[in-house]
């Protein structure tokens, strides 16, 4: 089981986080502020930790210059309110893996990590499998019943988003989010996001796989076999 | 103007008609003492001669007595009034005519008028009154001139600390937050200046550091009750017990809280650019911005079936942002999307100091009082409002002129340099 550090010290957004990402199979651990977040560090070893920047008694980047000090194995996300071109900068230099600005989609974190987790521990060489469904990340290929399929690029990165966030519902803006990053709320509809979301399913179901993809009216989709 | 410029401008002013009143008089002056001088001599000798002519036995002719000072002559005319007059003599031997002054006396001797004429040559106070006037001009001139290089002097010397302050404030730049000192000087009023400026500086840095401040703090404190609401909802969404109804409403509270979001930035993104935190430190190219947002357009492009085309004639190398730049380039495009009709047009235009973005749509002109105002939007709009908003601050605050026009059922928005 993945052991996760999320250092927040907004409880309600903690919790938030890690009862969402406990639902997906990691095993989490809080911490609230510097200190907590130092010792919990220094004592144990996470596969990833989520990292705000304004916490008390100290600041997230000092952490992530710590982890990084220590030359620890964990892959590191900022989550931090501040949209600073700036701060994204220097987090990333310090060498945290991703950064993401507040509000973000629970779903989006999750993937997030659940990337960061591959890349990290299997080089990306691990497959990710759901039933029928086989993908190599490093190939960037798909397979249905050891049948290849071909798909787009927008195609795939929602399969491994549905798939990461698998049996949850996910929200139109956060997917639209997730393929189009920062460019989506220029967008004046979800009406093209329909329109990738049904290729896939197509695809998917004339290769022989089962309709994974449930729409549930009016807020989003859900990637489940039940 | 410069100062020096207006203050000689003064100078000239106020000291030409006085010199030149200054000169008339003195001209004046000199020339009537010149002539009381030989008027007085002419005088002396009609009385020298007077009492001469007195003096002789009656039986004496004095038309014999004729000489160059004293012209004898018989006259018919009676007259009791002497005169003076200027007159031209021709000298034979320099063979000129020189100015002479005159005096005329009417006598009478044995019943006979003469007419008596005085002359004395005034060339030599006309050659002395030439020299005087040039002397003077000379020493007019070099007043002059000594009042000007006074006046450099002055503009140079006492304005030093004036033109120092000056130099430093012009070239202060409030959003880098320069330290910036005035120093103390010797002259009182431009101590005060100084310190005064001291004290503004500094407020003003204080100030801007704080409101700086203040906008992120408040961007961060906005945006993590909404990372909250927004993480709660979402959880909502996951429990499936929840009936179509409920899963809707939270769905709609959802979307308003990142639309919520979405408004924040925005804002405060204007905030930034009014306050000029965005330094544009190199040049970027128009063409590769709108080629980096191409792909993403094209698909909602498709979804309307716009037709759309681009045509770059020269790139245009822009001083900006690179923030800025894609901001900028994608609130004009997504604007000519969302606006657009089904099957539309949007023709983009690069040339080398212009950027023009052309396409049709349904809606009519945009009225110039809507124009790139805040919360401006149309009934049909779907967008937050501050798409023009933020695109005429971005164009204000890097010298970029923007024109709209509006010509049958195509809307344009053009950028130039300013």
């Amino acid at each position: 089981m993945m052991k996760l550090l999320i250092i927040e010290d907004e409880v309600s957004l903690r919790d938030s986080i890690q009862q969402y990402m406990e639902t997906q199979g990691y095993l989490c651990e809080t911490a609230g502020n510097f200190n907590e977040a130092m010792d919990k560090i220094d004592f144990y070893d996470y596969d990833c930790i989520l990292v705000d920047i304004g916490i008390p008694m100290g600041s997230g980047l000092d952490i992530v210059k710590e982890l990084k000090g220590m030359k620890s194995k964990a892959g590191i996300i900022i989550i931090s309110a501040r949209d600073a071109v700036d701060d994204k900068i220097i987090g990333l230099q310090l060498g945290s893996d991703d950064y993401l600005t507040k509000p973000f989609h629970l779903s989006e974190l999750n993937a997030r990590v659940a990337a960061i987790i591959r890349r990290r521990h299997f080089d990306g060489e691990e497959k990710i499998l759901f039933n029928e469904i086989e993908i190599h990340p490093a190939a960037k290929s798909v397979k249905v019943n050891d049948g290849y399929l071909e798909v787009t690029q927008k195609e795939y990165d929602l399969l491994i988003y549905f798939i990461s966030n698998k049996g949850r519902v996910i929200t139109k803006s956060a997917l639209a989010q997730h393929i189009w990053g920062d460019h989506y709320d220029q967008a004046a509809s979800y009406d093209f996001l329909y329109t990738h979301i049904k290729n896939l399913r197509k695809k998917l179901i004339e290769s022989g796989a089962a309709d994974y993809i449930k729409t549930i009216y009016g807020t989003g989709y859900k990637f489940t076999d039940n | 103007m410069k100062l020096f410029t207006r203050t000689t401008i003064y100078y000239l002013l106020f000291s030409l008609p006085l010199l030149m009143l200054s000169g008339w008089l003195l001209y004046y002056n000199i020339e009537r003492a010149l002539q009381h001088e030989v008027d007085e001599e002419l005088q002396n000798s009609k009385e020298l001669w007077e009492q001469h002519l007195n003096s002789l036995p009656a039986a004496k002719d004095i038309l014999e007595l004729n000489n160059p000072y004293v012209q004898i002559e018989k006259t018919s005319i009676t007259s009791n009034n002497n005169f003076y007059s200027d007159t031209l003599v021709y000298e034979p031997i320099e063979k000129e005519n020189d100015p002479y002054r005159n005096l005329t006396v009417f006598i009478v001797r044995n019943n006979q008028h003469y007419k008596l004429s005085f002359q004395r040559s005034v060339l030599e106070h006309k050659a002395v009154f030439k020299k005087l006037i040039v002397v003077m001009s000379y020493v007019f001139g070099g007043l002059l001139l000594l009042f000007l290089l006074i006046n450099l002097y002055i503009n140079k010397k006492l304005w030093k600390p004036f033109n120092t302050s000056l130099e430093k404030i012009t070239s202060l730049n409030m959003q880098q937050l320069q330290q910036v000192h005035f120093d103390k000087v010797a002259i009182r009023e431009f101590d005060a200046l100084n310190s005064s400026l001291n004290a503004m500086t500094g407020k003003m840095q204080a100030d801007y550091l704080s409101m700086k401040t203040f906008t992120q703090n408040a961007s961060h404190e906005i945006q993590t009750p909404l990372a909250i609401i927004q993480s709660k909802l979402e959880l909502l969404l996951q429990d499936s017990q929840l009936t179509e109804q409920q899963t809707v409403a939270i769905s709609s509270a959802f979307e308003a809280t990142q639309r919520l979001s979405k408004l924040n930035q925005a804002l405060l993104l204007i905030t930034k650019i009014e306050n000029n935190q965005f330094t544009a430190l190199e040049k970027m190219s128009m063409k590769a911005v709108v080629e980096k947002y191409e792909s993403f357009f094209v698909e909602m492009m498709d979804e309307k079936k716009i037709a759309f085309s681009i045509t770059v004639k020269a790139d245009w190398q822009l001083l900006i942002h690179p923030l800025l730049a894609d901001m900028l380039v994608s609130n004009l495009f997504s604007n000519a999307i969302r606006y657009n009709k089904q099957q539309g047009e949007i023709i983009i235009t690069i040339r080398d100091g212009s950027f023009e973005i052309i396409n049709t749509s349904t809606m009519p002109a945009i009225g110039a009082a809507k124009l790139f105002h805040r919360f401006a939007k149309s009934d049909t709009a779907t967008g937050n409002g501050l798409g023009l908003a933020i695109v005429k601050e971005i164009c204000d605050s890097n010298n970029i002129a923007i024109q709209y026009s509006f010509n049958n059922t195509y809307h344009q928005f053009k950028l130039t340099p300013l």
